[in-house]
């Protein structure tokens, strides 16, 4: 059999006249007529030498019998049958294990981190971990690699996490920028201790709360989850994953270096059996109808490479098929979905604890750590007859204004008690209307203690 | 596989200039992957920032453009936790030299199966024809008005040295070979290098008097060599020239690899399941202890404060330990706390000390005032290092017993907690001998022994 002759093609519309396809053929069969190269097909030998050249791909060789390939799958493969996990019941357990622990049991099989104090453990015990489980940890040169790998890797389908703390989450900012533009799910977490800069690395301290909301630039959403005990540390991880896969959203974990380090009591589930797990949705359209940011979806399917679904993501503005556009009324759209996806779903998103607020006169507002000595602050007060409650946002960031707003709209007077210069303050100033706003604000790499918050209430 | 095959042809026109020596490495490249046979299915090709860092647009795999200089971390992160991919990080010169340096130096040294092509056309083109790593001495551009004086890398050398399992160097003048070069860095195990030398004539060739892309393509045939032509050249003809060719193909294990053969195997054999605490219903003395542990590093403070801890939880009650906290960095006296009650706890660090368990003298003198004020409060002291024992405390010689009883100086901190249950009825010595059978992994035997002598001297001290 003979083979069919290949034969030379330009391609309309991709050619852009840059001349370098004359400076190769030996035939003198391509030509430059006005802002076009017309071949002379007299002349051409359809030898192809022009198409190695042409850096628009716009000159092909091609015959009609070209075969279309065929398309393989990559499975991706299933670790459920690796899992190994310690005896469900009562633990003592540090909370930087529990923290992951949370992620295994939520599915994580990805992680990639850099040392820095005190996230460290929580690295040290991924690495101890995934390889038992058929997951994968890496050590990087830097946070902004570690944060760059846990985006590409949970993009190719793989739940990933990182943990670091003040310094390399500023590193971080960029690309997770990058995740939240890309709607990519992913946990990361801070394990917040003093500053700014370096600091006070051992001490605690919750400063990088504002950092957690805006650190990365333009307008972007995000959801922050703020534990106070070793148990929080677990269940907050996996509903930090959870909250990530249903909302294509990077969700942070925010515990200060009292939670990650203290060791306490913990009942532990059964992974298999007592912890919900929610995955990224699956698109039930075939690969070519699929779009990654379709907007028949807030939150549209995200499928793992290697199914067919080959799509494209970029940082720049774009369309629902994932190109970029400088379209104004698309980047209008995309942030506004962007924004709409979290706020649409508060009532699932927001999470926060009240102790002793149905009659309270005064509420103290304090996570993390300094909420365990606000409870106690509570405590003593209510024996002293003072109508004291504590409210606790557990969800920080989208924070939990609406509820805030009720008690402030009953009269309560409201104290904030948090390790920094007042960067919740602002947050409870602004939604609390003509109520007073009292505060107790301690950045030294100390904790507040409750007799510290008992001054303030008395 | 045909090339137009690998395309998504709706998206061009490419957005790159005409005559921009990009589009010709993007040929060169998919023609490669053309002849792996791999399906599209089965590549992923990421992109940093930059004209180079288009390329994931017009092709149509699974596509990451990524922020500035990150290709390879998006990449590492893909190669790593899904292995079955073919990784492809499309790059600049100063995206994976300058910005991403850091990168592109560890991605060499890890060796993760991905292959880095890198677009070297001596220039910054998207931002308008700044000087970049690569940029030839005397070359000008937007930010070298008066010529470049910066030393240029040279990426191969680089990623030679860096220990890169392939690294090639190719030229968009002479795209067959480049082509050839990509196809066998794409089945490279490891971490495999291809610079293209490429052109960017709207940047580069303008301010550099390279006006037409036939002039820019001679400035490039001129300025390149076949390294394996390089015995045939005189010094002087070398200078300042690139050798295109391969210059290294050491096919070595990736990082996956090693991860899988050495790292998992051990993990495997290591898998345990902890086993849960079956808690008692010890009922503790009423009130909140508030321990301060404290002595030097080595004495086993932190493990002491541990295992205490643990023990109150056996017993069915509540305790929380943290490690380190307060001046330990600043005074090198190793510090624990552990706060323990028959309620749940909520403020977890000492705040109103009442137990101190000091095994040295600076550690007494340093934390003692935190327990003074407390009603009645419990302070033992290893008397082998305590010298000057003050009113009220319990002297034991906690590391003299473990070193000349047990031949065992390291169990002293058992010592210290058996005598600590003693004296305080916070935990029981059932629970006491649970939790230290369970949290020595050498001589355990010596240890409980260790554990009901410290007991026995705690039963039988008091106060001074």
């Amino acid at each position: 059999m003979i083979a069919p002759r290949k034969r030379m093609k330009v391609i309309e519309g991709r050619c852009k006249a840059c001349g370098i396809c004359l400076t190769v053929c030996r035939h003198e069969a391509l030509h430059l007529e006005g802002s076009r190269i017309v071949l002379d097909d007299a002349k051409c030998k359809h030898d192809g030498l022009c198409t190695f050249s042409c850096p628009d791909l716009a000159l092909v060789l091609h015959s009609e019998s070209d075969r279309r390939s065929e398309e393989r799958l990559v499975p991706l493969l299933d670790t459920r049958d690796k899992l190994i996990q310690p005896e469900p019941g009562l633990h003592f357990m540090q909370g930087a294990t529990a923290c992951a622990e949370g992620a295994i049991a939520a599915g994580c099989r990805f992680f990639a981190g850099y040392p820095i104090t005190p996230s460290t453990e929580i690295a040290e015990d991924m690495s101890l971990r995934l390889p038992q489980i058929g997951g994968r940890f890496i050590q990087l040169e830097d946070e902004i690699a570690s944060m760059g790998a846990i985006a590409g890797a949970s993009l190719s389908g793989v739940k990933s996490m990182t943990a670091t703390s003040g310094p390399g989450f500023s590193l971080m900012q960029e690309n997770l920028g990058a995740a939240c533009m890309r709607e990519i799910p992913v946990v990361v977490v801070n394990v917040m201790r003093g500053g700014p800069c370096t600091g006070l690395p051992t001490r605690p301290a919750q400063g990088d709360v504002m950092q957690a909301r805006w650190g990365t630039h333009g307008d972007h959403q995000i959801i922050a989850l703020v534990p106070w005990s070793v148990s929080e540390m677990f269940w907050l991880t996996v509903r930090a994953f959870n909250l990530s896969e249903k909302y294509r959203i990077p969700v942070l974990i925010l515990p200060d270096e009292i939670v990650a380090h203290m060791r306490e009591r913990i009942m532990l589930p059964d992974y298999r059996t007592g912890v919900e797990v929610v995955d990224r949705m699956m698109p039930t359209d075939p690969p070519e109808k699929y779009k990654p940011f379709d907007s028949r979806w807030q939150t549209a399917p995200l499928p793992p490479y290697g199914r067919g679904y080959r799509f494209h993501v970029t940082g720049l503005t774009h369309r629902s098929d994932g190109f970029p556009t400088g379209d104004p009324a698309t980047a209008a759209t995309l942030i506004e979905r962007h924004e709409r996806k979290i706020m649409d779903a508060l009532p699932d998103i927001l999470q926060v604890d009240e102790f002793e607020t149905a009659d309270a006169e005064t509420v103290v507002v304090a996570y993390g750590s300094t909420a365990r000595s606000a409870k106690e602050a509570v405590l003593n007060a209510r024996r002293n007859g003072r109508k004291v409650g504590l409210f606790r946002p557990v969800t920080i960031w989208p924070f939990p204004s609406g509820r805030l707003e009720q008690l402030s709209s009953r009269g309560c007077r409201f104290v904030v008690a948090e390790a920094n210069r007042g960067q919740i303050l602002g947050e409870v100033e602004r939604v609390a209307g003509r109520a007073r706003v009292g505060s107790v604000l301690q950045a030294d790499g100390n904790p507040i203690m409750a007799r510290t918050i008992e001054r303030v209430l008395s | 596989m045909l090339q137009q095959e690998l395309i998504r042809s709706q998206h061009f026109p490419t957005i790159l200039c005409p005559g921009c020596g990009h589009g010709i490495v993007l040929g060169a490249l998919l023609r490669a992957i053309s002849k792996t046979g791999l399906s599209k299915n089965e590549i992923v090709l990421t992109s940093g920032i930059g004209c180079a860092s288009r390329v994931p647009g017009y092709v149509d795999f699974h596509t990451i453009h990524t922020t500035h200089g990150r290709a390879l971390t998006f990449s590492t992160g893909v190669a790593v936790a899904r292995p079955e991919f073919k990784v492809i990080a499309v790059m600049g010169d100063g995206d994976a030299t300058a910005i991403g340096g850091n990168h592109f130096m560890h991605a060499a040294r890890r060796n993760v199966n991905m292959t880095a092509v890198i677009m070297n056309n001596n220039i910054y083109g998207m931002t308008g024809g700044q000087y970049s790593p690569t940029t030839p001495v005397g070359s000008f551009a937007a930010t070298a008005q008066y010529g470049n004086v910066e030393t240029p890398f040279d990426i191969v050398a680089l990623g030679t040295a860096l220990g890169a399992a392939f690294v090639a160097r190719g030229s968009v003048t002479e795209p067959v070979k480049l082509e050839r070069m990509i196809l066998k860095a794409l089945g490279v195990k490891g971490f495999s290098i291809v610079e293209a030398v490429s052109t960017c004539p709207t940047t580069y060739g303008s301010r550099n008097k390279l006006r037409t892309v036939e002039a820019y393509m001679d400035w490039v045939r001129d300025r390149t060599y076949d390294v394996t032509k390089a015995d045939r050249l005189t010094p002087e003809e070398k200078k300042d020239k690139w050798p295109l060719g391969i210059f290294v193909d050491q096919p070595k294990r990736s990082y996956v690899e090693i991860y899988e053969q050495e790292v998992v195997p051990k993990a495997m054999a290591k898998r345990e399941s902890a086993k849960a605490i079956a808690p008692k219903s010890h009922r503790m003395p009423p009130g909140k202890f508030e321990v301060v542990i404290a002595g030097r590093a080595g004495q086993g403070i932190q493990k002491l404060g541990a295992v205490l801890a643990e023990c109150v939880i056996w017993d069915g009650n509540h305790a929380a330990q943290i490690e380190n906290y307060g001046p330990a960095a600043r005074t090198g006296i190793s510090l624990t706390e552990v706060v323990a009650s028959g309620d749940p706890i909520d403020f977890p660090l000492v705040e109103n000390g009442n137990v101190l368990l000091a095994m040295t003298q600076d550690a007494l003198a340093a934390h003692l005032p935190r327990v003074v004020k407390a009603a009645n409060p419990i302070v033992i002291v290893d008397s082998t290092f305590v010298k000057e024992v003050p009113k009220g405390a319990y002297a034991i010689p906690v590391t003299a017993t473990a070193r000349d009883e047990f031949q065992l100086p390291m169990a002293a901190n058992v010592v210290m907690f058996g005598a600590f249950a003693a004296i305080s009825k916070a935990v029981t010595l059932e629970s006491a001998e649970g939790v230290v059978s369970r949290s020595v992994t050498r001589s355990v035997d010596q240890n409980l022994a260790a554990l009901r002598r410290g007991y026995a001297l705690g039963e039988a001290a008091k106060r001074t």
